[in-house]
């Protein structure tokens, strides 16, 4: 199934914490965790999975640093900060209560029963 | 590799910072008068560093700027990727325009990335098809390089963003600078108005050129033949002060000069004096329209040795005995100055001739009436001619012709024509006010007054205010006495500055008002003084004895009404003493001293300095100096 794109672009950052949350990845594992977590129902697009590593870098909610991986080669790790674990909890929130909003609108039982 | 293309880049900045300097001096040099500080007579060293330093640090900056090829970029894995996914890579790299550090990072970032997606392809075939794939998922690489650009930029430390703002804004300043620099110096005035004209018309009166005395006078200045002696005080003494080779020289430097004072005479016995004012002859080759400030004056020193003559003239003759012709010579050198200084519009430095021929004819008589004893049957007409002629005139300054020759400046001191329009001319300030000192500009003053000239200052409307405006106020400081015109100085002088709000051009070219009028006050006293004095010699022949007042006078007829002294706004001070009398000025301190002469700094009497009263009558007399005629000066 095919997201729209600007409900996709809201709900990608945390979608990125959340998975960074549960540990350090670089940008391939990354972009293959969330379609693997998923179950292949998000997919970011990786062309904008880089600009949206750097905006969330730039907030200072994930730090990257370049290291050798087990391999011999360099990459670059991204991983969430105390600011992003914050943040996260906050959109995690939101999410569920309009996650329960829509239910109870589509008559999918919600809030109550949760 | 990268060490080399560095060095090619410090030599190319350094390269081009000097040639851009060379072109900018040799540029300004020929834009900026021919004194210049980059011209070989006054190159100024530190102009050349700034310049030379602004350039080449400016290109180096440049340089370093410069984005050079993805060539110099190592990315690790690049080479084992398909050529269509290192195309991509390549094409979102080149359209980043960052910082080369940042861009190589990206790419070995998206390198990496794509390896990763290719690793687990079986062969070639299902590595280019992935690939295709993969550059599909991607989507449009100008796009994506524009998102990467502004993820980076947020990553820069505020810090930095700040400073890289800065620099931005300087740039930008930097550029509307030279901008506005370029347009500063382009341009140049158009000369609409012929004030040289305007100011012969002005002049001119209503009559025939049979009644303009300046023929006479010009013709008396050319036959005018110098003293046989270089250095000898001309100025005016009575003849007992001296000695025998001082009176030959004079006798015959009168000798000399019959001619040309026999052309003085006849030209005062005409009704006007006016001149038709003409430019130098460079001032011609330069210019279309004549500029006022290259009018050419000439004679009047000649005038005035003329002056000097009749006056000297006049001692020889009251100690013949001739005191009637010695009087009537007299009157006739104040009528030369009269003339010389009031026809209408006349040049200011005209009217300071006039103004001094006249003083000295009044202290001329005033000398002989101190060294002789001259009839009341003398003096009476002699008085009659010199009052008629002293009420008749006007003693106030007149400021029309500076009036003009300021316009005249204005036109020619802004820009009118082209892009470079209504702004300061900057080759024309320097010549209007030669104390510009190019070496200055690096001074703080001289950059305050630099930026002031560049950006603030007023613009030609306000200038033709401003000069309308400061005109009136000196029109109305001229007819002030000195002493209403003392309660009323820092006045006038908050509304002068206030008026001129450091105008170059009208700061250079105002004359210096306040001494000027007060010369005009001192000699308009000197004319009352010699009237009353007359009166009061007069009066003792005729009554026996000087008058208690000077009401006295007044009464008896002999004087049409009574002194004011301008430097008090009160009569002269006139007092009885023991077989004479004392009659003064309070003088330019405005201060009655009881009548005491301050003395200069040579040690000798002088009436109107800013010390001591202004005392006409008794003649101040010096200790007689017995010494050689020349070397007196």
């Amino acid at each position: 199934m095919k997201y729209e794109r600007e409900l996709l672009k809201g709900v990608a950052p945390v979608v990125v914490l959340e998975i960074l949350s549960r540990g350090r990845m670089y940008g391939y594992e990354l972009s293959e965790a969330v379609e693997s977590r998923s179950k292949g129902l998000l997919n970011l697009g990786r062309g904008t999975l880089y600009p949206l590593l750097y905006n969330l870098e730039a907030k200072r909610l994930i730090v990257a640093e370049w290291e050798e991986a087990e391999n011999g080669r360099k990459r670059r790790y991204y991983s969430i900060t105390s600011d992003g674990k914050g943040e996260l909890a906050r959109q995690k929130e939101q999410l569920m209560s309009l996650r329960d909003a829509i239910g109870l609108v589509f008559g999918l039982g919600g809030l109550a029963t949760a | 590799m990268k060490v080399f293309i560095k060095i090619l880049k410090i030599i190319l900045g350094i390269i081009l910072g000097l040639l851009f300097s060379l072109l900018t001096i040799v540029g300004l040099d020929a834009i900026l008068p021919s004194e210049n500080p980059f011209s070989r007579a006054r190159v100024n060293l530190w102009l050349l560093a700034v310049i030379i330093a602004g350039w080449t640090f400016f290109f180096l900056w440049l340089m370093m700027r410069w984005k050079t090829s993805l060539k110099g970029i190592q990315t690790e894995g690049i080479d084992s990727l398909p050529l269509s996914i290192s195309e991509l890579i390549d094409g979102i790299i080149d359209a980043m325009k960052y910082r080369r550090s940042v861009r190589a990072e990206v790419r070995q970032e998206l390198t990496d990335h794509f390896t990763d997606a290719l690793a687990q392809c079986a062969d070639e075939q299902d590595k280019l098809k992935r690939a295709e794939e993969l550059i599909g998922e991607f989507g449009d690489a100008k796009l994506l390089a524009v998102l990467i650009r502004r993820g980076k930029k947020r990553c820069r430390p505020l810090w930095k963003t700040m400073l890289v703002r800065m620099f931005q804004a300087i740039g930008i300043l930097f550029l509307l600078l030279v901008f506005y620099v370029g347009w500063f110096f382009s341009g140049k005035p158009v000369i609409t108005t012929n004030y040289v004209a305007e100011l012969n018309q002005l002049v001119q009166p209503l009559a025939d050129d049979n009644q303009n005395a300046e023929p006479l006078y010009r013709e008396a200045a050319v036959c005018y033949k110098k003293p046989d002696v270089n250095e000898f005080d001309l100025s005016l003494r009575p003849l007992s002060s001296l000695d025998e080779n001082e009176l030959q020289v004079i006798e015959k430097w009168i000798v000399d000069n019959q001619k040309a004072m026999e052309l003085i005479r006849l030209g005062t016995e005409r009704q006007y004096y006016w001149q038709t004012y003409t430019t130098t002859t460079e001032n011609i080759k330069k210019e279309t329209i004549p500029s006022m400030i290259g009018i050419r004056i000439t004679n009047l020193i000649e005038y005035k040795r003329l002056a000097q003559l009749f006056c000297w003239e006049a001692y020889f003759k009251s100690a013949k005995g001739e005191h009637k012709e010695a009087f009537e010579q007299l009157i006739m050198t104040y009528n030369f100055g009269r003339h010389v200084r009031m026809q209408n519009g006349n040049a200011m430095i005209e009217q300071l001739t006039g103004f001094g021929i006249e003083g000295m004819a009044c202290k001329c008589m005033i000398d002989l009436l101190s060294e002789y004893v001259v009839d009341a049957d003398i003096l009476g007409p002699v008085q009659k001619v010199f009052t008629a002629a002293r009420m008749q005139e006007n003693f106030t300054v007149d400021f029309q012709s500076e009036r003009l020759v300021l316009y005249d400046e204005i036109q020619r001191c802004y820009t009118f024509d082209r892009i470079g329009k209504e702004h300061l001319y900057v080759h024309r300030l320097k010549g209007i006010n030669p104390n510009i000192k190019w070496e200055k500009l690096l001074t703080m003053q001289g950059i305050k007054g630099g930026l002031w000239v560049l950006f603030a200052h007023p613009n030609r409307q306000d200038t033709i205010n401003s000069a309308n405006q400061l005109y009136t106020l000196y029109d109305e400081l001229t007819v002030t006495t000195p002493a209403t015109l003392r309660t009323k100085l820092p006045k006038f002088h908050q509304q002068a500055e206030d008026i001129l709000m450091g105008n170059v051009i009208i700061g250079s070219l105002v004359p210096s008002v306040e001494r000027i009028c007060d010369y005009s006050w001192q000699v308009r006293t000197s004319s009352f003084a010699v009237d009353t004095i007359i009166s009061l010699h007069r009066y003792k022949q005729e009554k026996g004895a000087f008058p208690a007042s000077l009401a006295a006078l007044i009464e008896e007829g002999y004087l049409a009404e009574i002194p004011l002294d301008p430097f008090s706004d009160r009569p002269l001070i006139y007092k009885q003493t023991e077989n004479d009398f004392i009659l003064y000025s309070v003088g330019a301190d405005f201060i009655d001293n009881g009548g005491q002469t301050g003395r200069n700094k040579k040690g000798k009497f002088d009436l109107w300095l800013n010390q001591g009263d202004a005392v006409f009558w008794p003649v101040q007399k010096e200790e007689p100096v017995k010494s050689q005629s020349s070397g007196k000066n």
